[in-house]
């Protein structure tokens, strides 16, 4: 499954424009284009996304409207656009600013680098095939663990534990803890004995 | 687009789909030749409101448009709780019976029991979510376009609202969609079924027709019910 980018800019011609250039770096790339601010605010669409860009206004509001401790929990990108390079200073690390001044060349730098790195995080290689790693994950996860003691079992860190659960849910179509310990008992990861709470 | 003026049989020869809208805004069928209009006024409802819901349902770019904002929190709240109960009463209990049948069933998937728990565990969670609907959610709705009229809102009221903010209630959404497509991704994809089991086939069906139907409820609540509570609210601090 290929990245999937969100789009709120206004006015509607840089939407366009942006959406051309995400669309030169990769063909594959989903790009939705959202009209406006509110209905991206009150629909669940937002957690669809791996990327969001939006102008600062926008920005501001959905600060307002969730919290930054709740967007940043998302293990998603965001992309601010402003016009002035001043604005960058008032953004939270982790938040990535483009000036929609900037030549074009250096906005497409930009988006590249953006889109590489959240490919990365999310382990896309591109395959829908559920890797070994993945697997002890499931098991652990049906068993009942929590990420974080699932990272010290495995010797991973809490964040990448997170990843691997975006891809198995991915992959799997599967987002629920009781939805994956059944995937879990039907493909013999675990046996029924060990998952107290469910019964034949 | 359906008009006031288009014919309720052809409305549902358009689209079937929205004979669980008809179910719900209370009309009753054997409606003949009537139009839209008439068979509201027949059943005391707003006849534009009954066009703008059929309109919602059939389309899903309709909303978030102007058209349902005009109407009063009562008539959409009147609408969502009769929706709740639909799914208490009828659609919950209809596919608690399949799952037990398709559990009792030795030739369907040896994970049949899993199944019926997974289920059962999702129906509880949305019972709990419409009876917190029902219980602070739709009060307060009413209560604030009221206090918009000129009456007061009790305090408790306000608190127990606040308490439960909006966001809240969309991610408790969110969650409760995520069961119901885990539940339909595993009957399709995942667990190998014995033998070709048409009890199977007809729980899928159910549960796609109830995803979309939860779809557009969610729809309404979230872009029609909530923003003009906020909008409401908002005019009564200013």
């Amino acid at each position: 499954m290929s990245l999937s980018v969100g789009i709120q800019v206004n006015p509607e011609l840089i939407q366009l424009g942006l959406k051309a250039v995400i669309g030169e770096i990769d063909t594959n790339i989903k790009v939705v284009l959202i009209s406006d601010a509110d209905s991206l605010l009150l629909s669940t669409n937002m957690g669809d996304f791996d990327l969001l860009i939006f102008d600062i206004s926008t920005y501001r509001k959905l600060v307002q409207n969730c919290g930054l401790s709740k967007m940043s929990l998302c293990n998603k990108s965001y992309l601010v656009c402003g016009e002035a390079d001043m604005e960058e200073q008032s953004l939270p690390s982790g938040v990535v600013f483009c000036s929609l001044r900037w030549s074009l060349s250096q906005i497409k730098e930009r988006l590249l680098q953006l889109i590489y790195s959240q490919k990365e995080q999310l382990g896309d290689d591109g395959s829908e095939e559920i890797t070994s790693r993945e697997r002890d994950i499931i098991r652990d996860i049906a068993l009942g663990l929590s990420s974080k003691e699932i990272a010290d079992k495995n010797f991973i860190s809490p964040h990448t534990v997170i990843t691997h659960r975006k891809n198995i849910s991915r992959k799997l179509g599967i987002k629920s803890i009781s939805g994956l310990t059944i995937y879990a008992i039907v493909n013999k990861l675990i046996s029924i004995e060990d998952v107290k709470n469910m019964e034949l | 687009m359906i008009a006031k003026t288009t014919k309720l049989a052809d409305v549902i020869d358009l689209n079937h789909h929205l004979l669980s809208v008809i179910h719900k805004a209370g009309i009753t069928l054997g409606f003949g030749d009537a139009t839209v209009e008439e068979v509201a006024t027949k059943h005391g409802l707003n006849p534009d409101f009954v066009v703008a819901i059929l309109n919602a349902y059939n389309d899903a770019t309709y909303l978030p448009e102007q058209h349902l904002w005009s109407f009063s929190v009562v008539e959409i709240v009147d609408y969502l709780r009769r929706s709740h109960k639909v799914y208490l009463v009828e659609q919950l209990p209809e596919l608690a019976l399949l799952f037990e049948k398709y559990a009792s069933e030795s030739t369907s998937t040896p994970y049949r029991g899993l199944l019926r728990n997974f289920f059962a565990e999702y129906s509880t969670e949305m019972e709990k979510h419409f009876a917190t609907e029902d219980e602070y959610m739709f009060p307060y709705a009413l209560a604030v376009e009221s206090a918009h009229k000129g009456d007061d809102i009790s305090e408790e009221m306000s608190r127990q609202f606040k308490e439960y903010t909006i966001h809240d209630f969309i991610t408790e959404h969110n969650n409760i969609e995520e069961k119901l497509a885990d539940l339909k991704n595993l009957i399709v994809r995942h667990i190998p079924q014995a033998e070709d089991s048409v009890l199977a086939f007809q729980i899928l069906e159910r549960l796609f027709h109830l995803n979309s139907d939860l779809n557009d409820h969610s729809r309404i609540e979230e872009l029609v019910l909530i923003p003009k509570v906020v909008r409401l609210e908002s005019e009564l601090k200013s």
